[in-house]
């Protein structure tokens, strides 16, 4: 799969990153990483796993009846680690030059305030 | 209560290939159940929108069209850019004309025609479709492209009804088609539109002012159609071809979606050709709707043997 991610796509892999899920917690954790901003759908999210599936970044596991509905549980391939990783580095890179910048744009008005007041 | 509501998720389920139901419907309802609020008896406008939109993109799977819903921002884009070209060209060259034409002149208009300072009603659909290439810049057209669409498709009834002066149906009808497309814009900030829109403006009014231009009509005009269409489908070149040395999924469905409205640009033309008619530059109104139900046919038909036969390889993949 073509980086970047889109944010459902990388919330999805990270949600799935510690463990095995089945659908209903992978949508719990998607809002809790996101801070509830990105709240997925049943049928968006099982869109989802089937393509993950298909480019086999995901595999459906085992499945197990828990109060009569069934689940299903998902776990990451290595595949999918190694995407996850190489997404996670790129927005690692990102976020280290933008706060790179803002650290020299923070000096620059500290420079500045300085100025103002000799 | 619960059983209630399980059923009409069960029900909703019907958009998903039977295939499929059988294998995942239980755990997609099941999921659904477990983020159900307790004593909530119908599935919301959004499960149903979500279910709907599952259900297309799951036959699509099925039938190895997955490119297909991705390339639609692309299809989208595209179109809603076309719109917003056409536009500025039809308000240039025929609404704001009408000012210098019957504003100061002799001429006396006929019964009908005009509306306010311009040719017709059309100005106000022109006026929708660039405020949808503006909202793009925000990511915020979809509604603007609805409500243009909905002003493209009521012009002409509703001039009809006051009896006014209207822009013809052979340049309505490729723009209804664009707009069904471009209702697919993506919600992120989109530039195109608005730069094809200000390239359209850059190449109208100068030309207008070069050739002293007055037609205040649309007529004209409209041969401005089949290079509309060279403009789609150099758009769709430029799009396919990188997305294709990438060997992209994607590449060459924005081609097909764009197929009818492509040919919907050409139905004059063709409408001539296929009645040999060599003596008028417009199609009579039977031959036109012949061949854009014809145009219609033909697309839908192209639709139908792409998805069978990725389909048939993906179910016999040993026979190819």
């Amino acid at each position: 799969m073509d980086l970047p991610l889109r944010e459902p796509t990388f919330l999805i892999l990270t949600a799935l990153a510690a463990g095995p899920l089945h659908g209903y917690a992978i949508i719990a954790e998607v809002s809790t990483l996101s801070g509830a901003r990105v709240g997925l759908r049943p049928g968006t999210l099982y869109g989802a796993l089937d393509r993950l599936t298909d480019d086999g970044l995901v595999e459906p596991g085992a499945e197990e009846i828990v109060d009569g509905r069934r689940r299903r549980y998902y776990r990451l391939t290595d595949a999918g680690d190694a995407t996850l990783r190489a997404e996670t580095a790129r927005l690692r890179a990102n976020a280290e030059a933008a706060t790179a910048r803002l650290r020299v744009r923070d000096a620059r008005a500290a420079g500045k305030l300085a100025g103002g007041f000799a | 209560m619960s059983g209630e509501l399980e059923r009409r998720y069960r029900a909703l389920l019907r958009a998903y290939p039977a295939a499929y139901r059988a294998e995942r419907g239980d755990e997609i309802v099941d999921t659904y159940l477990d983020l159900a609020a307790p004593g909530r008896r119908w599935p919301s406008p959004a499960d149903v929108a979500d279910l709907v939109r599952g259900g297309v993109r799951q036959h699509l799977r099925a039938a190895g069209a997955t490119g297909l819903p991705s390339a639609l921002p692309i299809a989208a884009t595209i179109a809603l850019a076309l719109n917003t070209v056409m536009a500025v060209f039809w308000f240039a060259f025929v609404e704001s004309t009408r000012v210098t034409v019957h504003g100061t002149d002799s001429i006396t208009p006929s019964p009908g025609y005009g509306f306010g300072p311009f040719a017709s009603l059309g100005v106000v659909v022109w006026g929708c479709w660039a405020a949808a290439a503006v909202a793009a810049l925000a990511g915020r057209a979809r509604a603007l492209v609805a409500l243009a669409l909905a002003a493209t498709v009521l012009v002409a009834p509703v001039s009809a009804v006051l009896d006014l002066f209207r822009p013809p149906a052979m340049l309505l009808l490729p723009m209804i088609a664009l707009g069904v497309v471009a209702l697919a814009v993506p919600r992120r900030p989109r530039f195109t539109p608005a730069l094809a829109g200000l390239a359209s403006t850059a190449y109208t009014w100068p030309t207008m002012f070069m050739t002293s231009y007055t037609p205040a009509d649309y007529y004209p005009v409209v041969g401005f159609l089949p290079l509309a269409a060279g403009l789609l489908g150099l758009a769709v070149l430029s799009a396919g071809v990188p997305l294709a040395a990438r060997r992209d999924p994607r590449a060459w469905w924005p081609a097909l979606i764009l197929l009818g409205p492509f040919l919907l640009l050409l139905v004059n033309e063709l409408a001539l050709l296929a009645t040999g008619n060599n003596r008028s530059p417009q199609a009579s109104m039977p031959s036109l709707i012949a061949m854009a139900v014809a145009v219609t046919g033909v697309t839908a038909l192209v639709f139908a043997i792409i998805l069978g036969v990725r389909q048939r390889r993906r179910t016999w993949p040993d026979v190819t």
